[in-house]
């Protein structure tokens, strides 16, 4: 099997060079200059020409990027290859391309609420898989920090909905009690059923959102995930004043982009992904996940992080995690800030359990979802189950 | 132990049958007419219950509903008085007299029991409704009831109001801002969407400007001798009680669009297609051949009532009924769904499952004959006779 591999500087790399060395498949990487999402001729030209004028034998069997490029999938079609996609970014707005559905293409989607929606659009090209785990055994290091959070809190210039300069007061109003009763809800997504065409119709005198000809019509979606993304900010924010307030700024961690003064936490800059995070994870006896709503059932990457590294997870809930891990054996999920809270201070005091569900739940994350096991099945377009 | 209760009688469900239930239990019962709508707590009224009350001789005072007066007059006598509450919400229980050590006060549903005790308060106790599964298996008049206007018309049953009538709170809130309608209806269709957690309350009290408008367009204040805030008056009075009318009107609308519905309710001006509204029934002596003889019984549950089983439930089990109800979590630590009765978790739910027992009698059968069995062996007034009797 030949695989021609497009990298794009995702930093998971380094665990696809490691999986490379022991796996028995035949990976070129290229990375040929790309300016735009999409339609970016001379990045198809290029991505053309290698297949082309490859003479190597035998030829390539599938086109391979993580994440979903539509340009791809067009190339894919014209040289009559497959194109397998693994897509770990969610939202991930290329894939509401037209091209989605195009015959060559495998992508693999974690969230199954996302699968499932795909699937009742009529696209036959998602496979559900859930993500991989970088693991690193053997991961001892002293601990710094009591309570950790990697990642970002989605404010200022990153949250979409409070850029929208104007809406009608009465959606103003709706909108926001949503957003807020949504905080209250674990397990179910309200937009879904809530923000609704005839409403969004009003929405869209007010907030322009054009994906193109090339896309299906998202735009409710696209307009769906900002208020997702609203309450993750909200959510974020309200846990780490809390946690602050009620352990002390010096017990929390915040590991973000850009620094917040305004929040009784330790403001530690950014965790690079490729070593500093495995260590944040190691180094804090509890290591948070607060999942981006837009991710509606999926286990998201930060939680396979932390157990990968050894690091004890404290996460909200999410309805996949019940089909691979056990409540307080793998690690722990919170169902209401004040279980949060309850949580952190259990296991805070806990330290034996709270060692033992870290080791344990680093075990089951390398078992199922350890990356060289799951990239070979990826490359050979396997189901998960 | 004999014990010599003085019950109040007021205009209650349930008088004649707990009245049995405590003579079956060999105890003594004595009636005190007892007017519910005076309120007055003032010394003349207070001694005037300790007279009458010292002169029945009575061991303790029992009443439906929670009465500050009887407390008082209890508290100075240093006599138990049990208060058993069927409605909901119960403003009253927020009185400041609840904590009186005299007080032996049950609540039907179990978040309510939760906020009181965990807030230290043990004067109020968990226990659930009952029926009197001996008097409802007798009756068996059905040629008195086909002549009445309450006979069954259809398959699917529903006794219960939708509050079109007095007390239309919501609709008298005319002058909020638009942001604070749509705020309000954002927070209704949101709460609509979850069973088994309200967060009206919490929403509220985390947003005191809307509250304020709302005051603005509709002055409620708490009473001056309880605890209740605004919040609780306004999420339980107000806006639980407009969701529960929306849904109703919905849920019961497609119901007898699809299957039929016969309809039991105050308002007897309400036309929905494909239902026949009955108007008010006769609850005490005819409500039981509805629950009886309808093939499904629904309890769409007032969301005032958090996790509680609504005294209708009890009813139409007790009746003999097959009971269709809305998820309320109180009824998994009682009964088996499936097996004693069958709950909804959603619209679609709901209306799958009407059209599932209407095609399957035999089980439809078998559930409502181990609701009433239940009931009977559990769930009796002379069961909830001997838990009461045990605190004093």
């Amino acid at each position: 099997m030949r695989i021609l591999y497009y990298y794009w500087g995702e930093l998971i790399i380094t665990s696809v060079q490691e999986a490379l060395r022991n796996l028995n498949v035949d990976v070129k990487i290229i990375s040929p200059k790309r300016t735009a999402y999409d339609f970016d001729i001379s990045f198809m030209s290029a991505v053309l020409d290698e297949i082309k004028n490859d003479r190597d034998q035998p030829s390539y069997d599938a086109l391979f990027s993580f994440n979903y490029y539509p340009d791809l999938s067009r190339v894919a079609m014209e040289c009559g290859v497959k194109y397998i996609s693994w897509v770990y970014d969610s939202p991930h707005l290329t894939l509401d391309s037209n091209t989605l559905n195009n015959q060559c293409n495998t992508v693999y989607i974690f969230d199954y609420a996302l699968c499932q929606k795909y699937a009742e659009l009529g696209i036959k090209t998602i496979k559900y898989m859930p993500l991989p785990c970088r693991v690193v055994d053997d991961n001892i290091v002293s601990y710094e920090h009591a309570i950790s959070f990697v990642g970002s809190l989605y404010d200022d210039e990153q949250d979409q909905y409070g850029m929208i300069g104007y809406l009608p007061d009465y959606i103003d109003g709706y909108l926001d009690a949503l957003i807020n009763a949504q905080q209250h809800i674990y397990g179910a997504d309200l937009f879904s059923t809530l923000v609704g065409n005839q409403m969004f119709g009003i929405i869209s005198d007010y907030v322009k959102l054009e994906m193109g000809e090339n896309y299906r019509k998202c735009e409710i979606e696209i307009f769906r995930d900002m208020l997702r993304r609203r309450v993750t900010m909200n959510e974020r924010k309200g846990a780490l004043l809390t946690l602050g307030k009620i352990f002390g700024a010096d017990n929390i961690a915040l590991y973000c982009g850009k620094s917040h003064p305004e929040l009784p936490v330790k403001n530690m800059g950014i965790a690079d992904y490729a070593t500093d995070m495995i260590n944040v994870f190691a180094s804090s006896k509890i290591n948070l996940n607060i999942t981006l709503r837009s991710i509606q059932t999926g286990i998201p990457l930060r939680v396979m992080d932390i157990l990968g590294a050894g690091g004890f997870c404290l996460t909200n809930y999410q309805a996949e995690l019940e089909e691979y891990f056990e409540n307080g054996v793998d690690l722990v999920w919170y169902e209401s800030i004040d279980d949060l809270v309850e949580k952190c201070r259990f296991y805070l005091e806990h330290e034996e359990e709270r060692i033992k569900i870290a080791a344990t739940g680093h075990l089951k994350a390398k078992r199922l979802f350890e990356f060289r096991q799951m990239f070979e099945r990826v490359l050979n377009s396997e189901d998960w189950i | 132990m004999i014990i010599k209760i003085l019950f109040l009688t007021w205009k209650s469900f349930g008088n004649e049958d707990m009245i049995v239930a405590f003579r079956n239990k060999g105890h003594e019962v004595v009636e005190m007419p007892f007017d519910d709508k005076d309120l007055s707590t003032d010394k003349n009224a207070v001694d005037d219950f300790i007279g009458k009350a010292k002169q029945s001789g009575a061991d303790c005072v029992f009443s439906f509903n929670y009465f500050p007066r009887a407390a008082l007059a209890c508290k100075e006598m240093d006599m138990p008085y049990i208060s058993w509450i069927y409605d909901s919400p119960y403003v009253r229980l927020y009185n400041y007299t609840t904590v009186f050590p005299t007080n032996h006060i049950f609540v039907f549903d179990s978040s309510v029991y939760e906020e009181f005790h965990s807030s230290g308060i043990n004067t109020v106790h968990f226990l659930p409704m009952a029926a009197n599964t001996d008097r409802l298996s007798k009756m068996s008049d059905w040629a008195t009831f086909a002549k009445t206007g309450w006979d069954n018309k259809h398959d699917v049953a529903f006794i219960g109001s939708l509050y079109t009538e007095k007390h239309q709170f919501y609709q008298r809130m005319t002058n909020i801002t638009d942001y604070t309608r749509g705020y309000l209806e954002g927070l209704m269709a949101a709460q609509k969407q979850v069973f088994g957690y309200n967060f009206i309350q919490e929403s509220l009290v985390n947003n005191p400007d809307i509250v304020k408008d709302m005051r603005n367009s509709l002055p409620m204040t708490p009473n001056p001798d309880g605890v209740e805030t605004v919040e609780y008056l306004f999420a339980q009075y107000v806006i639980n009680r407009e969701i529960t009318a929306q849904e109703r009107k919905e849920y019961l609308t497609d119901i007898a669009d699809k299957y039929g519905l016969d309809l039991y309710t105050p308002d007897k001006s309400l036309t929905i297609n494909g239902c026949t509204n009955h108007g008010p029934v006769d609850y005490y002596d005819f409500a039981p051949y509805v629950f009886k003889k309808a093939k499904i019984n629904l309890n769409i549950s007032l969301r005032s009532i958090i996790t509680g089983m609504p005294l209708r439930a009890f009813d139409i089990m007790g009746a003999g009924g097959f009971l269709l109800t809305n998820y309320q979590s109180d009824f998994l630590n009682f009964f088996v769904p499936g097996e004693d009765f069958v709950y909804y978790e959603s619209k679609q739910d709901m209306m799958d499952k009407i059209g599932y027992y209407l095609a399957h009698e035999d089980e439809r059968a078998a559930i409502a004959e181990n609701g009433f069995n239940k009931i009977k062996s559990q769930h009796t007034y002379e069961c909830r006779v001997d838990e009461m009797l045990s605190y004093i």
